[in-house]
């Protein structure tokens, strides 16, 4: 049995590096041509090839969305894109259109079809439809119960991704267009204005519902599937997957270093106690402070699972610094955020257990002593540390 | 080109046949159709089927939800009891119930009708290879739906007039905003409409054992477009919220306009209805975002 796969999401090249390096075996990534989430930054032909050069030095993959449901004028260069990508070396590609699976097929038949969670698939029967359109892997829709995954695992022979932390569409990816009737922002082509998150007044008939200063929402709190995870690689998944090709480097670090860890320990102890499970869900959630929730993993969710009031965005903890190097007790670091001597921090990383210790000295490039040093992002200055750290370990103030 | 109606009222079915265009009517029944106007049982549906037996006209079922494993095993009962030989064909969007349908030697035709990947002609025609028909989608703008049209392997089917479901989730959306506001409204009333708090448009939202989706906030129509399109063999009226004698002047007016190419006419049996129409996304270029985005 093979072990299961963590795909992480990269906006841009650093994010993807940092989300390999902290324990993905695969990363996905968006092209300029194809691809959602057009606020990525995205990715150039040369960052591609830079990025399967670095993946394939780590025995990882690089997979490139292709996850828009195109018309007709989005089409042009197709096959010269897709010729492009294998001479990078990329692994696969994750879209939702018959026609781009099949010129894949046809030109560039070295990178394997993945067929995206835009097309929303529910069961074993369409698994088996895809089979047939020579893909090797489906990623499910996020509306499949854990009961659903289990009955599609037993009953399709394709590979299965499914989605274990992130942001979650309210509506079936792929089928809502909301926002293109509220925007005119096409949400299939990378324009989603997120208009589920709104606030909306609700009435009966012409009765308003909804008392003044309270709206009606219809938003889903983020995902994560901490303690689904055991299940999930009992199931034999080829993949789990986490959302967010917007998110920072410090929320990849943490996400993905969680999750890396959490499979790692499954795969050694085969069990994961209730201390170890609460412990992760509070690592993860120092990278970011939405509100999760299971999503649908237990069956269709309830109030609890819906985002309603409330919401809050900001991290829990601050990423303050990020490690350039080490020596002889002395670390290098990049300054992100304020911070001052005397603060607590958090060392962690993809190989060092989380450690925490109070600042006590900082010294500047030209060894002046520093009070403070947080005055200046990405000024870079040494501090001593307790435990040995190494480049690409990251530092973040505990409140 | 002919005429699909979705059928609302089984007494509407006379005054169907007297239209020469109309050929199909779209059934919904209970636990397949997410977005059906109206849901027939089985005694209603074989009544229907018995009307229309001497006639021209046939029957298609909606069924364009998606499908769990489990869901789809309920369709053997159907299955047993011959439910689908009343229909000649399906309008679906989840291949598995093809498949599943397929596989238990179910005789029916297949429209795959899922607006929202059926954009391209390419997509188009890949789909047209496995499929008796496709309805295209209603989410391109008319200039992008001709275009498409002239591109086409074989003829299909568009969307000429109705209401589309522009969101359609699993959740039960009404039942949890009740319950987490404790109102004791009724969620499966239909009759509640959503308004974003800086806008006017009113939305309605429906809620069913299938899930909840949300409707655009008036009904899409094409007119001139339906004289320039080519390769289209079917149009395709549907009918959520509107009302039994408006049903029949749009459905005489698209008649009309399919035999006499007279615009004018269409137009002014239209706008005696005084419904609210726009050109829904037919008139919009959607904003890509994709070079030029600026947040």
């Amino acid at each position: 049995m093979n072990k299961i796969e963590l795909l992480a999401p990269a906006g841009n090249l650093e994010k993807a590096k940092i989300a390999l390096l902290y324990g993905a075996d695969a990363v996905y990534v968006g092209g300029k041509q194809f691809s959602l989430r057009a606020r990525a930054s995205n990715f150039t032909i040369d960052d591609i090839k830079e990025l399967c050069i670095f993946s394939k030095s780590l025995n990882k993959k690089v997979y490139v969305t292709m996850n828009i449901i195109p018309h007709n004028e989005d089409l042009a260069n197709l096959e010269e894109y897709l010729k492009q990508l294998e001479e990078c070396g990329v692994n696969a590609i994750i879209t939702s259109s018959l026609y781009i699976i099949k010129t894949c097929e046809k030109v560039a038949p070295n990178i394997e079809r993945h067929v995206s969670t835009q097309m929303s698939i529910t069961n074993s029967n369409t698994i088996n439809h895809w089979k047939k359109m020579n893909v090797t892997r489906v990623v499910l829709a996020r509306e499949n119960t854990l009961c659903e995954i289990e009955e599609i695992a037993v009953n399709s022979d394709l590979e299965l991704e499914v989605f274990i932390h992130g942001g979650m569409c309210s509506s079936y990816s792929g089928r809502c267009v909301l926002s293109n009737h509220m925007t005119e922002r096409d949400a299939n082509r990378g324009g989603c204005a997120h208009s589920c998150r709104w606030n909306y007044n609700l009435y009966d008939g012409r009765r308003k519902i909804t008392k003044k200063g309270e709206f009606y929402n219809i938003g889903s709190k983020d995902l994560m599937a901490v303690r689904f995870i055991p299940k999930l690689i009992d199931l034999n998944i080829a993949s789990l997957k986490i959302e967010g090709r917007m998110k920072s480097t410090y929320y990849l670090a943490t996400v993905v270093g969680c999750y890396r860890k959490l499979i790692d320990l499954y795969y050694k102890n085969h069990n994961i106690t209730e201390e170890e499970f609460k412990w992760f869900e509070k690592e993860i959630s120092k990278a970011e402070n939405r509100l999760t929730s299971i999503g649908f993993y237990k069956g269709i969710p309830s109030v609890n699972e819906q985002l309603y009031d409330t919401r809050c965005e900001q991290p829990t903890q601050e990423y303050i610094g990020y490690v350039l190097d080490y020596s002889d007790g002395i670390a290098t670091i990049e300054q992100r955020n304020y911070f001052c001597v005397g603060d607590l921090v958090e060392a962690f990383g993809p190989n060092i257990e989380t450690t925490q210790f109070v600042i006590e000295k900082l010294i500047d490039c030209e060894t002046n002593e520093l009070e403070t040093v947080a005055r200046h992002p990405l000024q870079k200055f040494y501090i001593n540390t307790p435990i040995k750290l190494s480049k690409h370990d990251m530092l973040r103030k505990v409140k | 080109m002919k005429l699909i109606v979705e059928l609302s009222n089984k007494n509407l079915i006379k005054k169907y046949l007297k239209f020469n265009l109309v050929s199909y009517l779209v059934i919904g029944y209970e636990g397949l159709s997410f977005n059906s106007y109206a849901k027939f049982n089985v005694e209603e549906i074989i009544e229907i089927y018995n009307l229309l037996k001497n006639t021209n006209v046939k029957l298609i079922l909606n069924a364009e939800r998606l499908f769990a494993d489990n869901e789809l095993k309920e369709l053997d009962k159907l299955i047993d009891k011959g439910f689908f030989n009343y229909f000649e064909y399906i309008t679906y969007s989840d291949f598995g119930l093809k498949i599943y349908l397929e596989n238990n030697d179910v005789n029916i035709k297949y429209i795959f009708r899922a607006s929202t990947y059926l954009t391209n002609s390419c997509d188009v025609n890949e789909y047209n290879l496995i499929n008796d028909y496709v309805v295209l989608s209603s989410e391109i703008s008319s200039e992008e739906l001709i275009e498409l049209s002239k591109n086409l392997n074989r003829p299909a089917i568009v969307d000429l007039f109705g209401k589309s479901a522009c969101f359609y989730s699993r959740r039960p959306l009404l039942t949890n905003y009740f319950k987490y506001r404790e109102l004791p409204n009724d969620p499966k009333k239909d009759n509640y409409f959503v308004v974003e708090e800086l806008r006017n448009d009113y939305l309605s939202i429906v809620e069913n054992e299938i899930g909840t989706i949300i409707l655009e906030p008036k009904f899409h129509m094409l007119a001139e477009e339906v004289l320039k399109v080519e390769n289209i063999e079917f149009g395709m009226i549907s009918f959520n919220k509107i009302t039994q004698k408006n049903m029949i002047s749009i459905v005489n007016a698209y008649n009309n306009l399919l035999t006499t190419f007279n615009l004018e006419i269409f137009y002014k049996i239209l706008n005696e209805t005084n419904i609210g129409y726009y050109k829904g996304a037919y008139n919009i270029k959607s904003v890509l975002l994709k070079g030029g985005c600026n947040e």
